[in-house]
């Protein structure tokens, strides 16, 4: 009857075993987290219950030799094809967002796309200072795109640059989009003035005719992709989720992109993510300067793009200064950066209303994610073989 | 500037590799450069399409409120 006890056995005689068990911990931190404080249930939770399947002992869901016999495991498998092959899982949920993406808010008012492109700068420098504390540049590169505050552009870059913190960096990605209304508050704060935060913008949207619409999804992926062909993929897929929503033609296949399509994919995408949170990959010191990392990431886009709003706002006659908050909504974090936006205006001046203008710089910062995502694929794996790595 | 950034870091995972700073900081102009080159790009195509539709997008407006 030993064989009852083989996989408590190995638990504890294993060096590892602390590890596995400080795994169940975290996967119940991150259901927990899922649960009762609603920090991005649908992907912490399947991250949570598949951190406990992929740390139990000979654990039949990843691939692993049992008894002399290699045994197939599903978990190991989903990531292996969703994942690992073509990145398919993080894609075809790019599908699903551009159905649910209206650039209506953007088009109107495209001055928006600066503030998408300025708020890319956190990525950058989490890069640089990734590097200053020993991360290799794949692996900075990798956490840098935390910063794009958009889960699937983190876990396609650092899959396709074969990072070995993809598990951690997807915890952080999603942990801290939960947080972003808390964090951005925070930052817009230490970095602006009562009198800047009340500054009005009036919106007086320009009507966007139904070419417009249509044209646009097409248009920016061939200047996306002629510019920096790694993003294709990225952009495409979004702009062909847009592309099916404002075609006018195609309602029911929209729905399903927004509905059951980007459903289906996060239940899998989460779960599939944690056959990358074994204990031997995740609990080490690494973990914690990434999380640590991802929160300099949100920290320094939000800014970014409030001082560049403030830059713009030296060249800009009174009355068409721009709130420098609008900035902040630069990141991709859609659309809770453009509520907290919208909350922020109204604490500082109850008639200050600016969602549309936030929601524009919004989903500019998913444009601009996805190009920052595309020219680091583009970038890296030369500047990794001009360094011999 | 460089020497004190790595100074100051130095390091948690082990000594900073000087050519690998300086891709990082090649990565951030170039990264940056790039966005915003797309950016303009697209907020031209925006402003062109924008006034070609005019009408189409006047007329759209009146019907959409006729209705």
């Amino acid at each position: 009857m030993d064989f009852l006890l083989d996989g408590i056995k190995a638990l504890f005689s294993s060096a590892d075993g602390w590890k596995m068990i400080l795994m169940w911990v975290i996967g119940g931190l991150l259901i927990w987290l899922a649960i009762k404080k609603d920090f991005e249930p649908a992907l912490l939770l399947p991250m949570g219950f598949g951190a406990i399947l992929v740390n139990i002992p000979f654990s039949g869901v990843l691939d692993q030799v049992v008894g002399g016999e290699e045994a197939a495991g599903i978990l190991q498998w989903l990531f292996d094809i969703g994942i690992k092959a073509s990145e398919a899982f993080p894609l075809l949920l790019f599908v699903g967002i551009g159905a649910m993406i209206d650039f209506g808010p953007l088009l109107s008012n495209p001055k928006m796309l600066l503030f998408g492109g300025a708020a890319q700068f956190g990525i950058f420098f989490t890069v640089l200072m990734a590097v200053l504390l020993g991360f290799p540049l794949k692996d900075a590169a990798s956490i840098g795109i935390i910063g794009a505050a958009d889960g699937p552009t983190s876990i396609l870059v650092s899959q396709v640059l074969k990072s070995n913190y993809i598990g951690a960096i997807a915890v952080a990605a999603y942990s801290y989009m939960a947080l972003v209304p808390i964090i951005q508050p925070l930052a817009i704060k230490a970095v602006t003035t009562k009198k800047e935060r009340s500054i009005r913008m009036p919106y007086n949207p320009q009507s966007v005719s139904r070419t417009t619409r249509i044209l646009f999804p097409i248009i920016v992926t061939l200047i996306a992709g002629l510019i920096a062909p790694a993003s294709v993929a990225l952009v495409g897929f979004l702009m062909f989720g847009n592309l099916i929503r404002e075609c006018g033609k195609l309602e029911s296949l929209s729905q399903t992109a927004q509905g059951p399509l980007a459903n289906l994919i996060t239940i899998f995408l989460g779960i599939t993510i944690s056959a990358s949170m074994k204990a031997e990959q995740f609990v080490r010191w690494e973990t914690l300067l990434i999380m640590a990392l991802g929160l300099v990431a949100f920290v320094i886009d939000t800014m970014g793009g409030v001082m560049f709003a403030k830059l713009l706002n030296l060249f800009l006659p009174k009355g068409k200064k721009i709130n420098p908050m609008v900035g902040g909504a630069g990141i991709s974090a859609f659309p809770m950066s453009a509520r907290v936006i919208q909350k922020m205006a109204l604490k500082e001046d109850k008639q200050n209303h600016l969602l549309m203008h936030a929601v524009g710089a919004n989903v500019a910062g998913q444009i601009g994610s996805v190009i920052a995502g595309g020219i680091i694929l583009a970038l890296v794996p030369d500047m990794l073989r001009l360094l011999g790595a | 500037m460089l020497r004190f950034a790595k100074d100051l870091f130095q390091s948690a995972l082990g000594a900073v590799n000087d050519a690998t700073l300086m891709q990082a900081l090649k990565l951030m102009l170039y990264g940056m450069a790039g966005i915003f080159v797309v950016m303009v790009l697209i907020y031209l195509v925006i402003l062109l399409l924008n006034k070609t539709t005019e009408k189409e997008a006047r007329k759209e407006k009146e019907e959409a409120k006729k209705n």
